[in-house]
């Protein structure tokens, strides 16, 4: 058993989930085991449909492992935790709050007083650069401004861990680049640790220090690795060649690492003993 | 500003006073007695008269109060249980027998009975209303829950809000305009249920007013009552309709449907507008 280090901030071990359909197991995950360490950003990087979300749903304490562990700060996680953040692959903003009342909404729910709210909310919009939209409605944000607001409303009660579900996936591509280096601005700001799923190299590339990629459903662990590239992060980077290299390589170390049929060990039969 | 308002409401206001015409039109060539169809004079007549005496007010009074007080009761027993049937599938199961019923049965044909037990006073209508207007608003309710988005549910639970949070938070705002509708649905059939009981057996009423003109053969008395009957129940739908506007301003924009209209250009508007264009050789 490995020992907890007091850097490391999430230890998933042999994450196993399958969704019960009709009485047999449906797997989603299996095997997964990462950690995350204090401040860090490590992308979860797969294909649409593996089982990426579902990960990100049990990390946030929104579904309980079918077996195997999720340890947060040293302990193991058992539901949902107040030092934990998501964001969700819509913004998901709620229709009838404003900009201000959906960023403010995680501290109402924690009952601080009115003026304490309002002020922590207000600064929020001025971190994100949304002054002067905190009475709009969400109906009239453009995606990538909804989007600061909901990474807003994820940062406003300081959790040690964000949760990112894909946020950018629905943003055109020149919106997803420069929400890049909001968000590489909003981590250095507050060093909150990062977890976040995408399918796009590229994006796990610019962002990350680790990158685990994910097989197809059911979705293992294919290989992780360090991201040797230096920070802080320009935009400039990308259009190096070595950020090139390094994206072909990931590339094709996926190609290579796709397991044929014999690779693949057969399913467990029965959840061991807890 | 009058004046620019009915010019607004040009087609309506002309329909209106069409269907007067038609009306007046038929009792005067029509030869029709009195008692068949009276003439609007006579029944604005009747309207006059019965403003004057109180008459006709106690009998809005009577039919108002059982209206109201019979959607507060529907309404206070449905919003409950369909909060409760949306949470705890199970119940909704226990309870789908009586729920069933209570909608394939006409509640007009349950109103004898209700009178029955309860006598021919206020708590038999009140609960005949109450009865019709439960069961869209439970469906509303059960509906409206239901199809809150589950990534909403998941940002109140990854905020551990509590379930009274969720319901403040949430569920309540979110399944506002789904219950708005059943209220504007139970808000119409409430007044059905007055009326369906006052005719069956009452001594005040709108409901009472209609059956007692009718046999008297004072048709005139019957219009009046219709006429307060059909402004009761506008007064009703509009009070919900603005109710409704105020607790869901924010989705009032994105409710307004955006209508096409291409501007097409006389010659002499396209003088007017074009711009000069730069000469390409």
């Amino acid at each position: 058993m490995a020992q907890v280090t007091p850097e490391t901030l999430v230890e998933v071990r042999d994450l196993h989930l399958a969704f019960r359909n009709r009485g047999e197991p449906f797997w989603v995950l299996q095997g997964i085991s990462l950690t995350v360490p204090e401040g860090g950003f490590v992308a979860v990087l797969g294909p649409s449909g593996c089982g990426k979300s579902t990960l990100l749903r049990v990390l946030a304490g929104l579904l309980p492992p079918s077996w195997g562990e999720v340890r947060f700060a040293g302990r193991p996680l058992r539901g949902p935790h107040p030092d934990i953040g998501l964001v969700f692959q819509e913004a998901n903003l709620l229709p009838w709050r404003t900009v201000l009342g959906n960023i403010a909404l995680p501290l109402e729910l924690r009952g601080l007083p009115r003026a304490q709210i309002l002020a922590q909310a207000r600064a929020m919009v001025r971190l994100i650069g949304l002054e002067g939209f905190e009475h709009t409605l969400p109906r009239d944000l453009s995606g990538g401004m909804a989007q600061r607001v909901a990474l807003a409303r994820a940062l406003i009660y300081r959790p040690r861990l964000l949760l990112l579900d894909e946020p950018f996936a629905s943003l055109d591509a020149l919106t997803r680049e420069q929400m890049w280096g909001e968000l590489l601005r909003l981590w250095h700001h507050t060093r909150v640790a990062v977890v976040m799923v995408t399918h796009s190299i590229t994006e796990a590339l610019f962002l990350a220090d680790r990158i685990c990629v994910l097989s197809p459903r059911p979705a293992r662990i294919r290989l992780c690795f360090d991201v040797p590239l230096p920070r802080p992060r320009t935009e400039d980077l990308r259009y190096t060649p070595e950020f090139g290299a390094l994206a072909r390589r990931v590339r094709e170390a996926i190609g290579a690492a796709a397991p044929t049929r014999a690779d693949i060990p057969p399913q467990p039969e029965h959840p061991p003993a807890r | 500003m009058t004046l620019t308002r009915l010019r607004r409401y040009l087609p309506e206001t002309l329909a209106a006073l069409l269907g007067l015409a038609l009306w007046e039109a038929a009792t005067r060539f029509g030869d029709l007695p009195p008692f068949l169809l009276p003439p609007p004079e006579t029944v604005a007549q009747r309207l006059w008269e019965t403003v004057r005496s109180g008459l006709l007010w106690k009998h809005v009074m009577a039919t108002g109060t059982e209206v109201l007080l019979g959607l507060a009761l529907g309404l206070a027993v449905a919003l409950p249980l369909g909060y409760m049937m949306a949470r705890f599938p199970l119940l909704e199961r226990l309870l789908a027998p009586y729920t069933v019923v209570s909608q394939a049965l006409p509640v007009v044909a349950i109103a004898p009975l209700l009178i029955i037990w309860f006598g021919p006073g206020l708590l038999s209508k009140v609960l005949i209303c109450a009865l019709i207007v439960f069961f869209p608003v439970l469906v509303n309710t059960v509906v409206g829950l239901r199809n809150i988005p589950q990534a909403w549910r998941d940002l109140l639970r990854v905020l551990n809000a509590s379930w009274w949070q969720t319901l403040r938070y949430l569920e309540w705002p979110a399944a506002l305009p789904v219950l708005a509708g059943g209220l504007r649905i139970g808000a119409t059939l409430s007044v059905i249920g007055a009326v369906v009981g006052e005719f069956i057996a009452a001594d005040r009423g709108l409901g009472f007013l209609i059956n007692a003109a009718r046999g008297r053969y004072d048709t005139a008395l019957v219009f009046v009552a219709l006429l307060a009957l059909m402004t009761m129940a506008l007064v009703l739908y509009g009070s919900v309709r603005l109710l409704e506007r105020w607790l869901l301003s924010w989705q009032r924009r994105a409710e307004a449907a955006v209508h096409e209209q291409v501007f097409l250009f006389t010659p002499e508007l396209r003088q007017k507008y074009e711009r000069p264009m730069a000469n390409v050789p």
